[in-house]
């Protein structure tokens, strides 16, 4: 084994020393329950609350997603990612605060609990819960692949990519679960505080090789000048498509069950207003790195196209950086999607167990059975996203589209159920059944894309799902008032 | 003051800079570069986060905390 490999397996293997003895205190700190196990006994800290939303919502898709991006689409992939993620900090007050209010008033674990609480239909909830999991499977996937990936570059491809994928898979599933929720949070503030720093190490040090900041990017202007246009290269962007991008993350992160679910994690109120005030800088100084280094991927690997651009971000820091920060940058990769992972995988399986077990299996479960339950559930949700992950569709940037796309379909029934009166559940549940087949229509092209009128189609979708929810509601009063 | 205390206030702000951040004024206007050579829209959309940031504090202090 040469001095490199050495170095890289030593990082690896530091930093999964690390998570694992992180993961271990939080075992240690658990007490057995499933509020313990699934929520961390409602008792996170702002720090912790603040590190755990952004190691959480930021993934492969942050590193691998955005360089890829940064290199197809240019420049203004960071204008639209950054400040499109930066507005979901508004959805921590509007959705976020009253989860946290309702959940811990009434004892809530999973997001179809609160749906049920507020609506009193069972078909929704169950609806709900379905439409969240089979919308995160997608956005699941993507981290396995993201670290089998990262994994076969870092080695040169001593690890294969499905056996670094399944690896990695089989580290997460055992801190979570052993330690659930307490293990997942503490990990998270180690990998969103590694993934920050090290994005920055890795875009100046690439800057410094390739002669500063300026020169690089006046490189990439004499190269392609379209990779710094307002509209993206090729006018990827049209204003239309630009309108929904700015709204599409607002409307689909907070439906993700592992972003749901962690505004249910805060001891107090101040935790959420700590995230939303900071999470803003976080995506206008984190999110440029990746764009960045991706764009100025065509100065040393200018004829890559579509999925081959993915792994921009691992090529360039090869070619340009010593092996001591290509592998730590790398392991921080691994960190975005190994946190990401582990909160999917809890969130899904609180959703399996609660939802689905203690609801049509056995009502009568202890709680030490449901936080057995939770734990097996992990095992096979993992199992089921390396099974996705073994034949990689796509480009990274183009599954999360799909599944933010399914997921935002869910936002006017949380908002009816959070701020409606006489909600008609009915029409909540027509207003998903029709988004989402919207979703698989335009998704299939059997629904004309011009319907959109050059709109992604969250647009209309989103629309058409609020519409029926208020008419169905109007419905109700009227039907009710005779 | 009283208006920070109105839920339209905050509406009105955070409606104010999603309306910002459709910035198609600038998409026809022909590429320049300016700091670190980057083009000036860059710069305006970090400028935009900070402003979000900023009035976030603000929409906390005076709104949500109470």
């Amino acid at each position: 084994m040469n001095q490199e490999s050495l170095i890289t397996y030593l990082f690896i293997a530091i930093y999964l020393i690390i998570t694992l003895v992180v993961g271990l205190i939080g075992y240690r700190q658990q007490e057995n329950t499933p509020e313990d196990y699934f929520l961390a006994g409602r008792t996170v800290n702002p720090v912790v609350l603040f590190f755990t939303l952004i190691a959480t919502n930021f993934s492969a898709f942050t590193f691998l997603g955005f360089s890829g991006a940064g290199y197809r689409t240019g420049l203004s992939y960071y204008a639209m990612i950054a400040f499109g993620t930066a507005l979901v900090s508004i959805a921590f007050y509007l959705i976020g605060y009253k989860v946290w209010r309702i959940g811990k008033d009434q004892g809530l674990i999973t997001p179809s609990e609160l749906i049920y609480h507020r609506l009193e239909n069972k078909p929704l909830k169950l609806l709900f819960m379905a439409v969240m999991v089979i919308f995160t499977l997608p956005y699941l996937t993507l981290q396995p692949i993201g670290a089998g990936y990262l994994l076969e570059s870092l080695t040169q491809g001593q690890i294969s990519y499905f056996a670094g994928a399944a690896f990695l898979t089989l580290i997460i599933v055992f801190y979570v679960f052993i330690g659930g929720m307490k293990s997942v949070a503490l990990t998270d503030v180690i990998q969103g505080i590694l993934m920050f720093f090290l994005l920055i190490v890795a875009v100046v040090t690439i800057a410094q090789s390739l002669g500063g900041f300026t020169e690089a990017n006046s490189t990439i202007y004499e190269l392609k000048p379209e990779l710094l246009s307002r509209s993206g290269v090729d006018n990827f962007f049209t204003k239309p498509k630009w309108f929904s991008y700015m709204l599409l993350w607002f409307l689909s992160v907070p439906m993700f069950p592992q972003m749901f679910m962690r505004f249910y994690l805060p001891k107090a109120a101040n935790s959420l207003q700590v995230a939303a005030v900071l999470y803003p800088w976080v995506t206008a100084i984190m999110f440029i790195c990746p764009v960045l280094i991706g764009m100025w991927g065509h100065i040393s690997f200018p004829d890559l196209t579509g999925k081959a651009a993915d792994p921009i971000l691992p090529m360039m820091l090869g070619e340009h950086t010593p092996t001591g920060i290509t592998v730590a940058v790398m392991v921080a990769a691994l960190a975005a999607m190994m946190s990401t992972l582990d909160s999917q995988l809890l969130a899904l399986s609180t959703m399996v167990t609660r939802d689905v077990y203690l609801e049509y299996v056995r009502p009568q479960a202890s709680l030490r059975e449901q936080t057995l339950v939770g734990r097996i559930s992990v095992v096979i949700l993992a199992v089921i996203g390396l099974i996705l992950a073994a034949n990689p569709p796509g480009t990274i940037a183009a599954i999360a589209t799909q599944a933010f796309t399914g997921l935002a379909v869910l936002f006017p029934t949380v908002i009816a159920a959070l701020y409606g009166r006489n909600v008609s559940s009915v029409s909540c549940i027509i207003s998903i059944v029709v988004g989402e087949i919207g979703v698989i229509g335009f998704q299939g092209s059997w629904i004309p894309s011009a319907l959109t009128l050059g709109f992604l189609p969250v647009i209309p979708i989103v629309i058409v799902s609020s519409v029926i929810i208020i008419l169905g509601t109007m419905i109700k009063k009227y039907v009710f008032s005779y | 003051m009283k208006v920070l205390q109105a839920p339209f206030f905050w509406f009105f702000s955070f409606t104010i800079i999603f309306l910002l951040s459709l910035d198609f004024w600038s998409w026809e206007k022909d590429t320049v570069l300016w700091l670190f050579n980057l083009p000036p829209w860059l710069l305006y959309f970090v400028g935009l986060q900070i402003i979000l940031s900023v009035v976030m504090l603000g929409f906390t202090i005076s709104f949500w905390s109470r």
